[in-house]
């Protein structure tokens, strides 16, 4: 074993040993079991080289156990030797593994959590255990682990306070990210040596949850800044204008999948984040936003816009017009002193060349590709008609057509009820432990109305959030820049879900 | 592995990026290694950029087919290498060109700083200046997609859907790392900027090394040698207070006029000898110099880009916490599942029997005779207490056992916790009763019935059990 302060959650079977561990340590790979006796051996977990904790297997043979070595033990002036030799003598003979392997970190020098579950009464095994955990002479502290009505609350304490150092309740199913700095807070008055290590672990532990709280705020905004600036585009070649609604449609569908697979990618890393790998989302057929869609056109030209178009025709003129010049200059076509005429040549033809090409793309270029739908003018001229019927042929022999764009939403309400969905999902994730083995497979439509009942949806943040959100939202909406209203409302987001994130979330799994 | 963990490059970012979109995190061997790296129990207190490059690094050394940062940063190298060379090479050359002499006019140093330096730098404060107003990059960038976008959209699917996703992951980055492409692509331009006024520098040192080139100034404006004389001051302000030579004279301007009439013998030696080391100085100051630090700059810039680098972005959230791992880390536990058995089948207990009751600690006998009534149809004549969960203890129960002719019910309160020391206590019950019935009534809540089952034949215990209210 290391020099860290080490703690054995000990304890009778079935009493919630291992949920302790797995809430402490917010990992549900700890191996929870409704059947008693499957932890056969001790898991270790570690602290950032802070302290280590040991899961160990429940007491199998108590009773026996004491009536073997108890006389001895209370007469030993080296108790622990008693244990020592009693682990060497029984392991692996079958009558007392288990004892032998729960031993095993106390006989190192572990501190005991001694784990018992208030609902249950006490039984002499449990005094058996106690009096053989005290007869270990290590620091110890009682846990209460009120997961179900705590009925024998009352004498487990009397019984607990004559036989530990220390008594602290901790509900494993229910634990806040502060309850479990408590429960650390708790464990480092058992040594004076431990103090320190134990209580920066329990200041970790806090500043890690603000740190998740932080993250998820930073996965929220991602969120709405992907969404309410997600938009589909696909190009119509105006030759194929019959095929314009069939387009529109695939275009919508790709939109809609798109938006919701960006939420569940949301909701998927506020899980991951949560290390929850029990909870899951319900996919649902159709999202909430199928409504309130925008949809643009836009002109171009194989896909280009103007400005890009102008661009082209600068580059392409300018070689050409460069190539021309250049051939002038070597042919010695320019009056022009010595070696100058090839520079300016090709300098004087590329300028010329790029920009009369770049301006005749975007004048030219325009007028010929006009949207695909093109609905005729009153009194059209002649020559309107002939530039369309031109327009109409390069558009066959080139391909050039409309952009159709699809998005972004701009319902005033649909950011709003996609921070409500993940904000439930996020309080419940902070409210679900490690302990719990239950699988869990949410609906966000009833993450948000839980929500609501919480009352800690979007509609109730405080004036300065409420104020900071719509600031940014109207930002992304207008295609503004968000460098300033990003990190506000990211910061003051953050701050509040430190408060949120503890309320009671009402969400019944179904 | 290089020393310095915090000079990031573009290839870095690049391979970062590529890592993020995969959505790959790092193994525990990496973790170890990482953590053995940084130093030992700080690696939550690492700072990001340095953690993130080493892992990248490492990924690197593994990953080469599809992490491509290190050939990026050596394709930028080598451009870098080739933007130089190119520079050079079209600068010397378009000099030597200049600079050719045949005698019959004078090379005119107007046109020589015209071409060769003024329009040069004007093109280079162009390219910054359109760096500038591109700084988001979102126009050459939505350009330069087009162009490979048109070629990607006539590839077959798997490659359109790559271009796709690249570029979806480009647009979402463009704010982070818009600098990273603009600068390095402008350095370049300015490389070969740098290289041309060098090798135009070079060829003129060494044509007036090795060949008698007369300078000679012409005007058909009817510009004055004064007004020729004071743009030469202005142009070589910089050098003169430190080299006046190194600037013609109003009187060695005003002797290096030519014009066809007087024909070059009339330009004073003197004179045209004094506009070389002039134009040498426009090329080394206004030409190389200027570049060079307009080149230092957009390095500085582009450290700065890479120093600045943003990981707070919910990727990089959670790269740090894949890297650094939980705050309490959870070795394996070996998985010991107890194995299944099979149950005992059940038996037709004949009514009217007397059963011997063994009860445990916490039940009464009112309540065990009733069980044994209701559950078995026949009567308790022997009730003994038993240490269910302390199997030393029961040597008196046991003797009674076996003693005993009748067959045995154990009254087990099902809210127990089955643990070892019950199955000892029920085996040597089983032992004690012979070749007698043996029953375990389980009273209590209903719904322990199918764990205790699990566990009686987990341990091939081979009693009936019960349940009763």
């Amino acid at each position: 074993m290391s020099s860290l302060p080490a703690f054995a959650v000990v304890g009778a079977v079935n009493h919630g040993k291992s949920s302790v561990a797995a809430t402490l340590a917010e990992s549900d790979a700890v191996g929870i079991s409704n059947f008693p006796g499957e932890t056969v051996v001790c898991q270790r977990f570690v602290c950032r080289g802070l302290f280590e904790l040991w899961d160990t297997p429940g007491f199998q043979n108590p009773r026996d156990m004491l009536q073997a070595i108890g006389p001895a033990a209370r007469d030993s002036t080296d108790p622990i030797a008693v244990f020592r030799a009693f682990a060497s003598r029984e392991a692996g003979k079958g009558d007392y593994d288990a004892e032998c392997e729960l031993l095993r970190p106390l006989l190192e020098g572990a501190a005991i959590l001694y784990v018992v579950d208030t609902s249950q009464p006490i039984e002499r095994l449990h005094e058996a255990e106690m009096e053989l955990l005290r007869l270990t002479g290590r620091p110890r502290l009682a846990v209460l682990n009120a997961t179900k009505e705590p009925v024998h609350d009352a004498a487990w304490r009397a019984r607990l306070g004559q036989q530990f150092g220390g008594v602290h309740e901790f509900n494993a199913h229910r634990a806040s990210a502060h309850d479990r700095a408590e429960l650390l807070r708790a464990m480092s008055t058992l040594s004076a040596e431990w103090k320190k290590p134990l209580r920066d672990a329990a200041d970790a532990l806090e500043a890690d949850w603000k740190r998740q709280l932080r993250d998820a705020a930073t996965i929220l905004v991602e969120l709405l800044d992907d969404a309410l600036t997600h938009t589909e585009t696909a190009f119509l070649p105006r030759n194929k204008t019959e095929t314009r609604p069939a387009v529109i449609a695939a275009t919508t569908q790709r939109f809609y999948e798109k938006l919701a697979g960006r939420e569940a990618q949301a909701h998927h890393a506020l899980i991951a984040l949560f290390r929850h790998r029990l909870v899951e989302m319900r996919a649902e057929e159709r999202g909430f936003f199928a409504e309130d869609l925008f949809c643009d056109e836009t002109w171009k030209v194989f896909g280009l816009p103007w400005w890009a178009l102008a661009m082209a025709g600068f580059g392409f003129g300018g070689a050409a017009g460069g190539a021309i010049g250049l051939k002038a200059g070597l042919g010695g076509e320019l009056i022009m002193p010595s070696g100058i005429s090839t520079t300016v040549g090709t300098v004087v033809g590329a300028g010329v060349g790029a920009s009369t090409l770049a301006v005749g793309a975007v004048l030219l270029g325009k007028k010929i590709a006009q949207p695909a739908i093109h609905v005729s003018k009153e009194g059209e001229s002649l020559g309107d008609r002939a530039q369309d019927a031109a327009a109409s042929a390069a558009n066959q022999a080139l391909g050039i057509g409309t952009a159709i764009t699809i998005g972004p939403l701009k319902g005033e309400n649909f950011p709003y009820i996609l921070l409500d969905r993940a904000l439930g999902l996020l309080c419940y994730l902070n409210g679900r432990t490690h302990a719990r083995r239950d699988q869990a497979h949410l609906e966000a439509t009833r993450l948000k109305e839980a929500l609501d009942q919480a009352g800690a949806s979007a509609a109730k943040w405080p004036g300065d959030l409420a104020s900071a959100c719509k600031q940014h939202l109207q930002a992304l909406r207008r295609h503004k820049s968000t460098a300033e209203t990003r990190p506000r409302f990211l910061e003051l987001l953050a701050s509040h879900l430190a408060v949120t994130a503890e309320r009671p979330f009402p969400y019944k799994v179904a | 592995m290089a020393d310095s963990p915090l000079s990031w490059t573009a290839g870095d970012v690049l391979d970062l990026e590529t890592l993020y979109a995969a959505g790959r995190e790092p193994t525990a061997a990496e973790r170890a290694e990482l953590a053995a790296s940084v130093a030992p129990q700080a690696v939550a207190s690492a700072p990001r950029r340095e953690l993130f490059q080493r892992w990248v690094w490492m990924r690197r050394a593994s990953d080469e087919e599809s992490l491509h940062g290190a050939k990026l940063d050596r394709i930028f190298r080598v451009a870098r290498v080739l933007a130089w060379a190119a520079g050079l090479a079209f600068g010397a050359s378009s000099a030597g060109g200049y600079l050719l002499y045949f005698g019959k006019e004078p090379v005119n140093p107007v046109w020589f700083f015209l071409w060769l330096v003024l329009v040069p730098v004007l093109c280079s404060l162009g390219v910054l200046a359109m760096a500038r107003a591109w700084h988001d990059w979102s126009g050459p960038g939505a350009f330069a997609r087009w162009v490979v976008g048109a070629v990607c959209n006539r590839l077959g699917g798997d490659a359109r859907a790559t271009w796709q996703a690249w570029v979806g992951v480009a647009a979402r980055h463009r704010d982070r790392h818009a600098p990273l492409v603009v600068l390095p692509l402008v350095g370049l331009t300015q490389r070969v900027a740098c290289g041309f006024s060098l090798g135009a520098l070079l060829s003129l040192l060494l044509y007036v090394l090795g060949k008698d080139i007369t300078f000679g100034w012409q005007s058909t404006v009817g510009w004055s040698a004064e007004t020729w004389h004071a743009m030469a001051r202005g142009i070589a302000a910089p050098w003169s207070w430190i080299f006046p030579w190194a600037c013609p004279t109003l009187e060695q301007v005003r002797a290096s006029q030519f014009t066809y009439a007087g024909g070059v013998a009339a330009i004073a030696p003197g004179a045209s000898q004094a506009w070389w080391p002039f134009l040498a100085g426009c090329l080394a100051v206004w030409g190389v110099g200027l570049r060079a630090m307009v080149i230092l700059y957009l390095g500085w810039r582009e450290r700065v880009a890479l120093r600045g680098l943003d990981f707070s972005h919910s990727a990089a959230n959670a790269l740090h916490r894949a890297l650094t791992g939980p705050l309490i880390d959870a070795e394996p536990a070996a998985a010991h599942p107890i194995p299944a058995g099979t149950e005992p089948a059940r038996v037709h207990h004949a009514p009217g029997r007397s059963w011997l009751l063994l009860l445990t600690d916490t039940a009464s006998p009112e309540h065990a005779g009733q069980a044994v009534a209701h559950a078995l149809g026949g009567a308790v004549v022997e009730v003994h207490f038993i240490a269910i969960d302390a199997p030393g203890e029961n040597a008196q129960a046991l003797a009674k056992v076996a003693a005993s002719v009748s067959p045995v019910a154990v009254f087990l309160p099902a809210a127990r916790d089955p643990i070892l020391a019950i199955k000892k206590s029920l085996a040597a019950v089983v032992a004690a009763s012979g070749s007698r019935e043996c029953v375990v009534l389980l009273h209590g809540d209903a719904s322990r019935l199918a764990l205790w089952r699990k566990f009686f034949a987990a341990h091939r215990l081979e009693l009936e059990l019960i349940p009763v209210p």
